[in-house]
């Protein structure tokens, strides 16, 4: 099933350039169904399915108007749109194709002249057909925290965690993203690494921007640092790795928040007595007894043992807001997580198996070399400092990684609608056969 | 208070640098002294000076590890999205008052907006007291979240308190906040001005009648909702409190010296945590009297329901109060559970609060609101608990593991939305 919201065009161009369609067109070469505009028959079936959904409903809404057919009305008509658009190509491209036959030279110089330029405008309808075909992902609108964890192994991977925290800070200010810091923890040890890096066991930082969520969710994965540490004697280069989770938030003080914090059918719910909470060496009687300066909170959600502790800010309360929003997020990503896994089990098992998960490598930071290298979108830049400094290099990284995920969005819709098709087309073998 | 290991000194030292050393005698661990040495540094890097960074630090790391509390150090202390100044003299505000005040305006919150939205005519007024200010945190953060959420109800707020140093305070705190733009100002008396909204800050002895009589009996903004108070009041009896907080001094003689921590005994002001031995002698008389009228001479262990110690007599004075001036709700600060069973045993014991804030007959016709929350309530609302209190079952609400912190008064026929 569809989920409603549909991918923007930029994507639908990037797409184009990531050149994934060409593969996808040979695969399907073989079905039955004829192929428009190069487009995979399971996408072109599913565009008519609701094409055909979208005339019953505005005939059923012109009767009668009922609220939840007119909001899934809305939603399909872009695809309706793309949809009806290609046809009308697809028609004319024939007719110029027919043309090309025809006994008169000029008409063909004519035909001729148009071939290039309506195959071409073909081509991107169909891009923006299967954009609108692509389930967005649930939490692409909200704002997103991005958790940076440096990798088991020593100081390095500290280090480098706290570059790449300062990467992501400069990268949204010079994109305009609005980011605070909501934990920022340094490690016990205080040897500096290069270039000033502090060492640092975690730190959170919130993009609360809408949206922010998508366009960060590609950053989550392992991140790999290659270089001779400040550290190291003997000139020796190290590998190391810091994790990077990148979860949804609520925006501050929104309403749809405190619903959804209450709502138990809501990702974001948490039950409160699943949680054990701590003050950290909560002591004696509190109130005016005491006037402790030990403001950390942890809080630990004991069905998943999620844990989370804040004690950046002088003000418990404030940690305490904080933990929470942390773990709501956490939680919610996780049950996302678990949902995803599940529709995995429906889908191609070659195609999954290109899915990233927490523990793969995905980016390859190289300072010898002055090199970055993302491994899903298989980008190579050079220009090492303009990426650690959030620039435009590190810009286009982060768009060839959001090309790469719309591109495996899409297959994975593709496979799945086979797969549901063949489920479908099984069942109705059974049916048969039972019949006779 | 055992000594700080030798072997923590030189880890810190190594670690964190000298100034570190300073504190650690203070802070105890390595893990608050880090904290406490980053806050000292951001304070410093944000206030301009001539004066170099380095021996900035170095002079407030010297202060505080001769033991002033850091928010005197450093001049102040949050408290949920304000920063309160605070000095020498005025009580550093605590993070659990800090917990239950964002608490009760999310309550006022909601009840004003589903009042507002089944009558969108009807918008009431909302009237604040807090009696005992010290640096006027708790109606500040009433203030602040309240008038930014509700611009279009008119707020008005009063805190009161004894000292004229708390009073100098709190004012100043007013004035902090607002030149920081964390609220609204509030409107001037100009009477064209539909939106009323007032922050007090007057000096008084919650004591003297003649004192705190006159402002306790007008709780009013502008004149014309004066009129109309003075009508409601005169037709339908009602309270023109709303809320009606307090954290007066709870701690008594001898557990000043026993349960409280160093750095409070030497560095905070007495007159905000004990009450001082005349009052209770003086109040003593009067409150048993009010209790047991027949018998004036009885000790208090000899009484039958109500128990009583020292330490509760501004709880027996608030209660006093409540009974006159019949806030809407009543939210006081206490020291632990075993004195918030004391003060709902001193609202059960009392047959005008008794029937004003428990209510009578069975259990549904009852409809009023007598409850103790726990340290940790957000996040942790759903949490509730039963206690035996007297005859009574009485809701405790909160986290288990959190000390009992406060006593939640709510007048029959008030709803809490
Ligand atoms: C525990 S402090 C509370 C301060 C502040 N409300 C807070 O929560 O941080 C108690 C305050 O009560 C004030 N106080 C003591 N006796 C008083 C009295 N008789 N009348 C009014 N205020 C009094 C003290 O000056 C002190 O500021």
């Amino acid at each position: 099933m569809l989920a409603a919201p549909w991918v923007c065009r930029s994507c639908a161009r990037s797409l184009r350039r990531s050149g994934v369609f060409v593969s996808l067109q040979l695969r399907k070469a073989s079905t039955a169904n004829p192929t428009l505009a190069g487009l995979p028959p399971v996408l072109i079936d599913r565009a008519r399915k609701l094409a055909a959904e979208h005339q019953q409903l505005t005939k059923q809404l012109e009767s009668d108007y009922e609220p939840t057919a007119a909001k899934r009305a809305g939603e399909i008509s872009k695809v309706v749109a793309a949809l009806q658009e290609l046809d009308k190509t697809k028609a004319a491209l024939d007719e110029l194709n027919g043309l090309l036959e025809s006994d008169d030279a000029e008409l063909r110089q004519l035909a001729n002249d148009d071939l290039d330029a309506t195959k071409k405008h073909l081509e991107t309808l169909g891009m923006n057909l299967s954009a609108t075909l692509t389930p967005k992902h649930p939490f692409a609108d909200m704002p997103c925290l991005i958790e940076l964890h440096p990798g088991p192994g020593g100081t390095e991977g500290r280090h480098f965690a706290d570059t790449l925290f300062r990467m992501y800070q400069k990268y949204c200010e010079n994109k305009g993203y609005t980011a605070r810091v909501l934990s920022y923890q340094e490690a016990e040890d205080r040897t500096p690494g290069l270039d000033g890096e502090v060492p640092i066991s975690e730190a959170v930082l919130e993009v609360t921007d809408p949206g922010a969520f998508a366009a960060f969710r590609g950053e989550a994965g392992m991140h790999r640092v290659q270089r001779i540490p400040a550290t190291e004697k003997q000139g020796r280069t190290h590998t190391s790795a810091v994790a990077v989770w990148v979860l949804p938030s609520f925006p501050e003080n929104s309403t749809d928040a405190e619903n959804d914090f209450n709502n138990p059918e809501s990702d974001f719910y948490v039950d409160p007595t699943e949680v054990k909470s701590e003050k950290m060496r909560a002591s004696g009687a509190g109130g005016q007894h005491v006037n402790k300066t030990e403001s950390a909170i942890r809080l630990t959600h004991i069905p998943t043992g999620i844990q989370v502790s804040m004690q950046d800010s002088r003000s418990q309360s404030q940690n305490r807001e904080r933990a929470w929003r942390l773990l709501r997020s956490r939680i919610a990503s996780l049950r996302r997580e678990q949902r995803e896994a599940q529709a995995k089990d429906l889908r191609d098992s070659v195609l999954s198996q290109a899915q990233m998960s927490r523990g793969d490598k995905i980016r390859t930071y190289n300072y010898q070399q002055d090199r970055c290298t993302d491994h899903r979108s298989g980008l190579d830049v050079h220009n090492l400092p303009n990426v650690l400094q959030g620039g435009e290099i590190l810009d286009k990284v982060i768009n060839s990684v959001q090309s790469w995920l719309t591109a495996m969005d899409i297959r994975n819709l593709i496979a799945q609608e086979e797969a549901q098709a063949r489920a479908a087309e099984g069942g109705s073998d059974k049916k048969k056969k039972g019949g006779k | 208070m055992s000594r700080v290991k030798p072997q923590l000194f030189w880890q810190g030292r190594k670690k964190l640098g000298l100034n570190a050393a300073k504190l650690l005698p203070v802070c105890r661990t390595l893990e608050s002294t880090a904290n406490e040495l980053r806050w000292i540094k951001q304070h410093v890097a944000e206030t301009p000076s001539i004066i170099p960074f380095g021996a900035r630090v170095w002079k407030l790391c010297d202060k505080r590890g001769k033991g002033l509390p850091l928010a005197y150090v450093l001049g102040n202390q949050p408290f949920g999205d304000l920063e309160i100044k605070c000095q020498p003299g005025v009580l550093i505000p605590r993070t659990e008052t800090e917990s239950y005040t964002i608490h009760l305006s999310n309550i006022l919150r909601r009840s004003a907006v589903s009042s507002s939205k089944s009558d969108p005519a009807d918008q009431q007024p909302l009237n604040i007291i807090d009696l005992c200010t010290g640096t006027g945190c708790i109606p500040l953060l009433l203030y602040s979240q309240l008038s930014r959420s509700l611009p279009f109800q008119s707020l008005n707020v009063v805190g009161v308190d004894i000292s004229q140093k708390a009073i100098n305070l709190s004012r100043q705190n007013l004035h902090h906040n607002l030149g920081a733009h964390r609220f609204p100002a509030p409107s001037d008396k100009s009477k064209s001005h539909p939106l009323q909204r007032s922050l007090h800050f007057l000096k008084a002895d919650i004591f003297s009648s003649s004192a705190v009589d006159p402002i306790l009996s007008t709780p009013v903004c502008s004149e014309q909702c004066a009129a109309q108070e003075a009508e409601e009041q005169q037709q339908q009896q009602q309270p023109t409190w709303d809320l009606l907080t307090s954290n007066p001094p709870y701690i008594s003689p001898s557990g000043f010296l026993v349960s409280t921590s160093r750095s409070v005994r030497n560095w905070e002001p007495k007159l905000a945590l004990v009450p001082p031995v005349e009052r209770v002698d003086l109040h003593q008389k009067h409150f048993y009297h009010h209790y047991y009228p027949d018998d004036e001479n009885l000790l208090p262990t000899q009484k039958g329901n109500v128990e009583y110690e020292e330490e509760d007599v501004f709880f027996a004075r608030l209660l006093e109060i409540a009974r006159t001036y019949r806030p809407k709700r009543v939210l006081m600060e206490v020291g632990d559970m075993e004195q918030a069973k004391r003060v709902v045993g001193m609202v059960l014991g009392d047959g005008k609060l008794r029937k004003l804030y428990f209510g009578e007959g069975t259990e549904e016709e009852k409809g009023g609101t007598v409850q103790i929350w726990r340290d940790d309530l957000v996040g942790f609302e759903g949490y509730e608990e039963i206690m035996d209190i007297g005859k009574e079952k009485i809701v405790v609400k909160g986290h288990p593991e959190g000390h009992g912190r406060s006593v939640y008064l709510r007048r029959v026929g008030v709803v809490d939305a």
